[in-house]
């Protein structure tokens, strides 16, 4: 449709790549019945026809049966139409498409809505919860998981099975909605810079400058979310989806932003502590999962990266040891698509295209250049760490949780990094305490908080060997 | 192999940015006004938006005869609303470069006490005016800011309306490229802030991102000529 046709309404979001822009709601361009549609207007204008061989659903829908075709509308921003210059037909200036639906947006606490994007579940909830007035799950629940699996079961519907491999090339935080309620879901955005049949669409001959006919130069990447195996302007691969989906594995469940591909080079490991709650304790086969993570987040193996299936399988086995198998089976009830992702034990499933979890942990062979170690501890890790005698003293004496198989003891260099750690805590802790309102002689209470601190555990452990050693010399 | 470790110990380094804001007489009206107007749009767009305030620190030091920290560096999702600026006396650029020094310094301290990282922090100067001290005063003071020997000494983004002289926004800026900006002579500062004010949110959320990838760069606004300055952390 041409852009002089459209009957733009209120600026709803400004991005890199360009801003959405409400659609009036008696425009002639927008079809019904349908979604409420928002019009996404492009910094750069790209050849219609790239755009347009997008827009249509039977590009997606072409060799897909008709559910996994649901899980793809269900759970993604799919542009509905090309929007055309009056001037030049050949130029498109942006598309149509829907609009986030209503479960997908957050009241903040001034009582505005916002979109409710990955961004959320990759801090720390606390903050979030004393910054915005949000509720959201504590790290390692099973309400994260249930989004990640969400969000694997989509890539699957794009990049498994029949039909042509959709990649979307620019996943990350901020395109990403989820919503918890009615049940898990994801909601993908940005999908017009998506990739078709594994390459993109072709420019329209002639129309495009050189910079247009170059598709990898018009692709947006958000930073800290990009695959650091493609080189800039580089066309996205599936890959490229398989490794954001690890990071938002990462990100999501342990959340924190993990600024992983800042030190990601040819020759270095790069070793990733995971903070979980204990209860993540009685999962059997964390080696298999932490192993899928590591291959997703690899550098140098970028080709054998886990599937989405495979990550499905393995977060549906995860889920059931969490005790959260309905909110599976109420994630794919959301994508209206209900087969599970996983064999039955011992049988094949429809749309599953690798092992499941426990296959998986056994054909691993290479070296990781990534190396995901789960930590589990209660939530105030200050706390504990001063309860506990500090993490690198339990781990010193056979793990930190040696009922634990998949746990591995920590090294003597991350041992000494612990030790320090939770000596600086106390320390912080202690300079907290007698800290009063004011910024003056700050340095000198923190002194004080520390030195009685350091006297005190020194008074401590004189009285505990005194008391060791006093039988032995008569006393 | 070499190795790195990456744990939920470490925490972010935090990004602080100073407005440092010229309220001389010479901004009454349209402009002060202006800046009024864009002071909330400013917290909103930066302050609510979890993955940009989670490393973004701000605060706003105005000068005219003295200068005052009208919000201290803060996070601005927990702050509830923006300060008015007022308009008061003359243009003492001494004054904000001296003051400045001492929030950066006192800020940073009291960051360190509450277990925070810093990257190096950044002053976003806007002024729309030539300073009225004299100019040994102002540039001594400048140079105590900037003084590479001074550990946490900011990176420098200057912005000129109105009467400011370029060559003087350009010392502001340490004669760096890429680091001053001066709005088009006769340019209508009701026009000219609100575009600045835009590209400051711009250049503090593009910042944010590159904090996030381990090798945080200070960002300026879109505009012509210039390009990304790569910042250092401080030990």
């Amino acid at each position: 449709m041409l852009v002089t046709e459209l009957r733009l309404g209120e600026l709803l979001a400004e991005g890199g790549e360009g801003r959405v822009f409400e659609v009036a709601a008696g425009d002639p361009g927008v079809p019904r019945p349908g979604p409420v549609m928002v019009y996404k207007q492009l910094r750069r204008p790209r050849p219609r026809l790239d755009l347009s061989l997008l827009c249509a659903v039977p590009a997606v829908a072409a060799g897909r049966d008709e559910a996994v075709c649901r899980r793809i509308l269900s759970s993604s921003a799919w542009p509905a139409a090309a929007v055309v210059d009056d001037h030049d037909a050949r130029l498109a200036l942006g598309a149509l498409m829907p609009r986030a639906p209503a479960e997908f947006w957050l009241r903040h606490r001034d009582g505005l809505l916002r979109l409710a994007t990955l961004s959320y579940l990759a801090g720390d909830p606390d903050r979030m919860a004393v910054a915005y007035g949000v509720t959201l799950p504590q790290p390692g629940a099973a309400e994260r998981v249930a989004l990640v699996y969400a969000l694997a079961r989509l890539l699957d519907a794009w990049q498994g099975g029949a039909g042509p491999l959709v990649v979307h090339g620019d996943l990350s935080a901020k395109n990403v909605l989820w919503s918890l309620r009615p049940a898990p879901a994801v909601y993908v955005l940005d999908c017009d810079g998506a990739v078709i049949g594994g390459a993109p669409g072709e420019p329209d001959g002639g129309a495009a400058t050189d910079d247009l006919a170059r598709p990898g130069l018009l692709r947006a990447t958000t930073p800290n979310w990009d695959d650091p195996a493609l080189p800039p302007g580089g066309v996205p691969t599936e890959a490229s989806d398989r490794y954001v989906l690890g990071l938002v594995f990462l990100r999501v469940v342990g959340a924190a932003h993990f600024p992983l591909q800042g030190r990601q080079r040819a020759h270095v490991r790069v070793n990733v502590d995971l903070d979980l709650p204990r209860s993540w304790r009685k999962f059997p086969d964390m080696p298999g999962l932490w192993e899928m993570c590591e291959r997703s987040l690899s550098l140098v193996n970028a080709a054998e990266r886990p599937t989405p299936a495979q990550w499905a399988a393995a977060l549906e086995d995860l889920l059931d040891v969490l005790g959260a198998t309905e909110m599976a089976t109420r994630a794919r009830a959301a994508q209206g698509d209900e087969r599970p992702a996983r064999p039955a034990r011992g049988g094949a499933v429809p749309g599953s295209q690798g092992p499941g979890l426990g296959a998986l942990a056994l054909t691993a062979v290479t070296v990781p250049d990534v190396v995901v170690r789960p930590v589990l501890r209660h939530r105030a890790v200050a706390t504990w760490q001063l309860i506990g005698a500090g993490p690198a003293l339990s781990g010193a004496a056979g793990g930190r949780n040696p009922g634990l198989s998949g746990m591995a003891a920590p090294t003597p260099r991350q041992m000494a990094r612990r030790t320090l750690t939770t000596w600086a805590a106390a320390h912080g802790l202690a300079a907290r305490l007698v800290r009063l309102p004011g910024r003056r002689l700050n340095g000198l209470r923190r002194l004080v908080g520390v030195l009685v601190l350091d006297v005190a555990a020194a008074c401590g452990v004189l009285f505990l060997v005194g008391m060791a050693v006093s039988p032995w010399i008569g006393l | 192999m070499a190795s790195q470790y990456l744990g939920t110990e470490e925490r972010y380094a935090v990004f602080p940015f100073y407005l440092c804001l010229d309220v001389s007489q010479s901004m009454a009206g349209p402009p002060i006004d202006e800046v009024n107007a864009e002071l909330p749009q400013l917290r909103a767009s930066v302050g609510q938006d979890p993955a940009v305030a989670e490393v973004i620190r701000f605060g706003i030091v105005t000068f005219s005869d003295v200068a005052r920290t009208i919000l201290g560096l803060a996070d601005l999702a927990l702050v509830q609303s923006m300060p008015r600026v007022e308009v008061e006396g003359r243009t003492s650029y001494a004054s904000a470069f001296e003051h400045l020094r001492r929030v950066i310094e006192a800020d940073y301290h009291a960051g360190r006490a509450a277990g925070e990282r810093w990257y190096r922090p950044a002053v976003l100067f806007v002024s729309d005016g030539r300073p009225t001290d004299p100019e040994e005063r102002w540039l001594e003071a400048h140079r105590r800011l900037v003084d590479p020997a001074w550990r946490r000494h900011p990176n420098i983004l200057a912005f000129g309306f109105g009467e400011a002289v370029p060559e003087i926004l350009a010392t502001v800026a340490e004669n760096k490229p890429n680091r001053a900006y001066v709005a088009a002579a006769g340019a209508a500062p009701s026009a000219v802030v609100p575009e600045l004010m835009a590209g400051l949110v711009q250049s503090i959320v593009s910042s944010s991102a590159s904090a996030y990838t381990g090798a945080p760069q200070l960002v300026p606004p879109q505009l012509p000529n210039m390009q990304a300055i790569p910042v250092d952390e401080l030990e």
